[in-house]
């Protein structure tokens, strides 16, 4: 029941729900009447009594959900400034209750986390976040948001994704809606703490019109739906690899392919799509009736000997004894641009 | 006031008093009387309500408890109980007792469960202007005429066939599930 009647908050309520909307069940507070009619005879005299009336009050069941309007993480590069992630709230109990909406952005295990994060709420009926003049409004973690029996809103996260962060890597975050009555009778809003109240704890008086206040299932420990998961992924590009026979010289001059031709190929890898893979290496296995011409390695264009030395600094070149072509790339993203590989083979 | 050296006065004035209490004790008589006999207080009804519980039982079978109905919320089944009984002399005539509950705001009833011995049970689904049995009684849904379900039910009517003999008591029940 318990509700902060801020006024701006009110007018976004009001303004949100579009008017009346159909609660879940029998409004809290609800008084339930029951009276019944006899009629007899006595002596074929007519009668008519009345029974006492019964009446029974409905309480306020404190249930909301939260789902996550993406069912998968949100890719994102890496870095990132405003990465957004979409939940919708809405009030399943039978009455009036505050919501504070709390985000939990470190919970990843061995992913990351985002260098900050910022809530908005929906308020200008356009879908998706719109910062500004006429957009939404920020959120202020906590804050007591008024639900109407039944009516929904829209929380936006936005977080700034750090940079440096590998391909696939996951960051994942929980918003959950806490209960106004909840936490002022018991001083807690994380479900992992001890204590935490569990679905059928009561809090007489505390519901709509003086009735009792009752946890509902949503905050089933087993399978709790008032906090949801979702996250961000960095995004991984996809590399592709053309190699291609650009030129055939035989000893004659033609361009016949046979043995003693020289064949000049070329690997071209383009990076496709957002994000960056790191310490790429490609790598070429020629086949044994093709022999490496030394020194016809060019990687964009510029000369790379065929040896691997200095040990550690000099990763590319073509190693004789497994007949491998081995080129480090480094970075790979689309800021990068595509790599040109060209080397020079006689066919056996 | 004063009569040939007499208080006639005085004496009028005490018959006026006698007859007064004499009045008075009439009227006490007819009142007590008038409370002791009256043919609409020779049969009392009343109801109550408890909450329905499903609860596992012995061997995991579900076992059906009533209890108070102080904490109810929507979905809840509620088990409502009208008794009667005759607390004056007389007989009520026999098949002349008719019960009639309008079911409860927000709730639904629950079909199969209105019951009383001896007696003959039918549903209204106009607010008790008409009734009739279950497969006699039709709504309509979507500008079709359709048979009624029981949660198209507005109000129940028990008649009994007996006569309700002096000291006698009895009892009907039904339940009803809260929107």
């Amino acid at each position: 029941m318990r509700r902060t009647l801020s006024l701006w908050l009110l007018g976004l309520v009001l303004c949100l729900s579009g008017g009346p909307v159909a609660a879940r069940g029998t409004t809290a507070g609800t008084v339930i009447p029951n009276t019944a009619d006899m009629h007899f005879t006595v002596d074929g005299a007519q009668r008519s009594i009345r029974s006492n009336t019964t009446t029974t009050r409905v309480d306020e069941i404190l249930d909301v959900v939260v789902v996550a309007e993406q069912a998968e993480p949100v890719t994102t590069d890496s870095p990132m400034t405003e990465a957004i992630l979409s939940f919708l709230i809405t009030n399943v109990g039978n009455g009036d209750e505050d919501y504070a909406i709390r985000l939990q952005s470190n919970i990843n295990e061995g992913g990351f986390d985002p260098v900050s994060t910022t809530l908005y709420l929906e308020q200008n009926g356009v879908p998706g976040l719109q910062v500004g003049a006429g957009g939404d409004l920020p959120y202020i973690e906590g804050s007591a948001l008024p639900f109407s029996a039944n009516a929904q809103h829209s929380i936006y996260v936005v977080a700034e994704i750090p940079a440096g962060i590998t391909a696939n890597a996951l960051s994942q975050l929980r918003l959950r809606a806490v209960s106004a009555t909840l936490f002022s009778e018991t001083g807690l809003h994380d479900p992992d703490l001890p204590g935490f109240p569990l679905p059928g704890t009561a809090f007489p008086l505390l519901g709509d019109n003086g009735s009792t206040a009752v946890v509902g299932l949503s905050h089933s420990p087993a399978e709790p739906v008032f906090l949801a998961l979702s996250g961000f992924r960095i995004d991984a590009p996809i590399v592709t690899i053309d190699k291609s026979a650009i030129a055939v010289r035989a000893l004659d001059g033609s361009a016949a392919v046979r043995p003693g031709s020289v064949v000049d190929y070329q690997l071209q890898v383009v990076v496709l799509g957002n994000g960056a893979v790191e310490r790429a290496t490609l790598t070429d296995l020629l086949p044994p009736e093709l022999a490496f011409i030394a020194g016809s390695l060019r990687i964009n264009g510029s000369i790379e000997d065929d040896d691997f030395e200095p040990i550690g600094l000099d990763a590319g070149g073509f190693n004789q004894n497994q007949g491998l072509l081995q080129v480090p790339l480094g970075l790979l993203g689309s800021s990068t641009g595509s790599h040109v590989i060209t080397f020079s083979a006689t066919i056996r | 006031m004063l009569q040939n050296g007499k208080d006639v006065g005085g004496r009028a004035l005490l018959a006026m008093v006698a007859r007064l209490k004499a009045t008075s004790v009439v009227l006490a008589l007819l009142i007590v009387a008038g409370f002791s006999t009256p043919v609409l207080a020779q049969v009392e009804l009343k109801t109550t309500v408890s909450k329905v519980v499903i609860e596992p039982g012995e061997d995991d079978k579900p076992v059906r408890r009533l209890i108070e109905a102080s904490n109810v919320v929507p979905g809840d089944t509620l088990q409502y109980v009208i008794s009667f009984s005759n607390k004056g002399k007389d007989v009520v005539d026999a098949g002349s007792i008719v019960i009639t509950n309008p079911l409860p705001p927000d709730t639904v009833y629950l079909d199969g469960t209105a019951q009383g011995s001896g007696t003959d049970i039918s549903f209204s689904v106009d607010s008790g202007t008409t009734f009739g049995q279950p497969a006699d009684l039709t709504v309509m849904k979507d500008d079709v005429q359709t048979v009624a379900q029981a949660t198209d039910y507005t109000t129940i009517r028990w008649a009994f066939k007996q006569a309700l003999e002096a000291g006698k008591t009895g009892d009907v029940t039904f339940s009803v599930r809260l929107k």
